[in-house]
């Protein structure tokens, strides 16, 4: 049997001895090397691995790049054109703004990071938004002990623990104790060439009573050769803390995307991630957030619209592993084409976890007859007094709709167009800025087409 | 064939739903500015009439012919015949989740009026509508249809016409479910916000409507045919009288073929 990818020891020291990393990461990417080794590659006779067959992929020979063909700039207006082509919405923002990133900005082009801005009101205050390479030598009394320890420990899973050996870029974010930031930190991952191989790892700390948001978009072109993009994130949210989490991915079709993000939230605190997923070959995304303190919560939305062959794999977990919890999930899905989807979503409610209140739900439309959409929704709850539901569709769209609209002057095209957007407003109506909102209103149009 | 004056004719109109035959034969003339009424017993056809002429395609003609202005409207599609001028009120109409009423409503007036409007223009405009209509301001930033009541779905379907300004409303069973005031208020917006040119053809079980929308003419359908037309005073006759004695009348013959 081939292996699924060519990586071997001699990449992890390369990527070691070219770093000025201290010894402490160096030795974590030495132990997670062992624990990639050790485990063995995830086939479909693993129930969480179950619809996505990774034996078909071809991805043996993607590499990690040290650098991209872009060079880091002082000012976001330096980049060349060509560096930011597929960020003209984040321009028209910046210039809009006065060329002001408030309260930060971070741009990673393949394996570099070619821009971070940060309002320095905040870094004063001990707010820190910078990139992952920084924050290990930077700040390794705060990165250490959540680096791949609690939240994703290395050896939890085959990819995280290949991510944890080989990560080359991510961000890390740190908001001292009761600090709130109504503007959102954001982060922009741009693939620049096909045959890459990107381990993205972000750590995300908010100490008790912060709030902020934090936006992470993926983009690259289509290439001929495929690439890998494989992240893990790291959040811990602190008593009282909120973290609104916005993800969104809109790779080239070249790109295999297997990424893990994972929450801890403690008392009273509240995580709501946002997911939408766009683009790429074949995606798997996992989002779990454990409930830890009484009284935290966590609100997910996901969107994803797919076409073509592209193949969307999603799990959620919302664990809830203490009293007064409460979590609500809802992700919806379009798919044309001869693309396909599996979602997968767990409700986990621990014995100590009563009076829980738990929301899963998965709606999927399907446009086209080769396209195919499973919902795997699932409860496991081990106390009495708890409020659990889910609830799972897959659907066309209703002819009845469609004629109502056309009767008003609709082409058939716009009216299909409009009730798709109308299924997708309870998830996108939680994106607060206007103009990421209409970015991906537009994107959606045009991937939906005439 | 073509009526030079008239605004739709249609002839001999067959109509099937699945394997059944439900118009058997339907003629009417609207000329421009005229009020008609289709009144009749459940059952009859009169929805599928108006169905018929909007396009829905679970209709099958099967013979005939629907003209407006002297276009073939059978050959056109649903949006095309609203963008020709034809505007259907629903009985029933659907509920569109997520697309709120002023969006859902600017893409259409912006497609049939070929115009550009902006969301504040266009929202001057629709604000006049509705305050015309008793209609809450609120109403226009909720979800088409979705959670109204029957009154506010069949305003609602008053305030797209009086949006869209068709050459012919057809109005199916807008009467029905509504108090009296409601009535009222739909009414005056099918009097006042309408072009004076402007057809309406009023489908409807009950004579009630047409106490405030005076019909120039009233057709009485019994099982898919028109069989009676005169003016007001038919309708004031059926209300007295009831359907009994034209089903007597006509309705075995359009029994024999089911």
């Amino acid at each position: 049997m081939t292996e699924l990818l060519g990586f071997g020891w001699e990449d992890v020291e390369r990527i070691s001895s070219d770093s000025e990393s201290p010894d402490w990461i160096k030795e974590k990417r030495n132990t997670a090397w062992e624990a990639y080794e050790n485990l063995p590659m995830p086939t479909q006779r693993d129930e969480m691995w179950k619809y996505t067959d990774l034996s078909t992929l071809n991805i043996k020979n993607v590499k990690t790049l040290e650098k991209s063909k872009y060079s880091a700039v002082e000012k976001f207006e330096s980049f060349p054109d060509e560096a930011i082509k597929l960020l003209s919405d984040e321009a028209i923002h910046i210039e809009e703004n006065g060329g002001m990133c408030k309260p930060g900005l971070l741009i990673q082009h393949d394996s570099q990071v070619t821009f971070t801005d940060v309002d320095e009101e905040l870094t004063e205050k001990g707010v820190i938004f910078c990139s992952m390479a920084d924050a290990v030598r930077n700040h390794p009394e705060l990165v250490q002990k959540h680096f791949m320890e609690k939240v994703v420990p290395v050896g939890e899973g085959k990819f995280s623990s290949l991510n944890a050996a080989l990560w080359n870029g991510g961000i890390f974010l740190y908001v001292p104790k009761g600090i709130e930031i109504k503007m959102p930190f954001k982060s922009y991952i741009l693939m620049t060439d096909g045959g890459e191989a990107l381990f993205h790892h972000s750590l995300i700390v908010l100490e008790a009573g912060a709030h902020v948001t934090y936006i992470e978009q993926c983009r690259s072109d289509d290439y001929s050769t495929d690439s890998l993009n494989s992240s893990v994130a790291e959040v811990v949210v602190k008593d009282g803390a909120s973290l609104n989490y916005m993800t969104f991915q809109n790779w080239g079709n070249n790109v295999v995307d297997i990424s893990t993000r994972k929450a801890v939230v403690e008392r009273d605190a509240s995580m709501n991630w946002m997911v939408g997923t766009l683009g790429g070959k074949v995606t798997r995304s996992s989002f779990e957030t454990r409930l830890i303190g009484q009284g935290a919560s966590t609100n997910t939305r996901g969107f994803f619209l797919a076409s073509d062959k592209q193949h969307h794999d999603f799990w959620g977990l919302l664990s809830h592993e203490a009293p007064n919890t409460t979590a609500d999930l809802l992700y919806k899905g379009v798919l044309k084409g001869k693309s396909r989807s599996v979602f997968r979503g767990l409700i986990k409610i621990s014995e100590e976890a009563q009076q829980t209140d738990s929301y899963l739900t998965n709606n999927n439309i399907l446009l086209s007859d080769d396209a195919r959409a499973d919902s795997v929704p699932t409860l496991e709850i081990n106390a009495n007094d708890v409020k659990a539901s889910h609830g799972a569709t897959v659907g066309n769209l209703d002819k009845d709709e469609i004629f109502y609209l056309m009767s008003r002057g609709l082409t058939k095209s716009a009216a299909e167009k409009l009730i798709i957007n109308g299924f997708f407003a309870p998830v996108l109506k939680a994106i607060d800025s206007e103009i990421l909102r209409e970015h991906i209103y537009q994107f959606i149009d045009k991937k939906l087409g005439a | 064939m073509t009526e030079k004056n008239g605004l739709l004719t249609v002839e001999n109109l067959k109509v099937k739903i699945g394997d059944k035959e439900i118009l058997k034969g339907v003629d009417l003339k609207i000329g421009p500015g005229e009020v008609h009424a289709i009144m009749g017993p459940n059952g009859t056809g009169k929805s599928t009439l108006a169905y018929a002429l909007a396009g829905k395609s679970s209709y099958e003609v099967t013979s005939g012919s629907v003209t407006m202005e002297g276009e073939n409207v059978l050959e056109m599609s649903p949006d095309e015949r609203a963008r020709k001028g034809l505007f259907l009120a629903f009985q029933y109409p659907s509920e569109v989740p997520g697309v709120t009423v002023d969006n859902f409503l600017r893409v259409a007036y912006n497609t049939i009026k070929k115009e550009e409007l902006s969301i504040w223009e266009f929202r001057n405009l629709l604000k006049e509508k509705m305050e015309f209509l008793k209609i809450d301001e609120s109403f226009s930033g909720r979800y088409l249809n979705e959670g109204f009541s029957g009154g506010e779905k069949k305003r609602n379907e008053i305030l797209q016409m009086a949006v869209l300004q068709p050459k012919l409303a057809v109005l199916d069973e807008t009467d029905s479910g509504l108090d009296i005031d409601a009535l009222q208020i739909v009414a005056k917006g099918v009097n006042e916000l309408l072009p004076e040119d402007s057809s309406v053809l009023v489908i409807t079980h009950y004579q009630r409507i047409l106490r405030y929308i005076k019909p120039d003419f009233v057709h009485v359908m019994i099982e898919g045919r028109i069989v009676e037309t005169g003016g007001g005073e038919l309708a004031e006759k059926l209300e007295e009288k009831g359907y009994d004695w034209l089903k007597e009348k006509y309705g075995e013959s359009g029994k024999d073929s089911d």
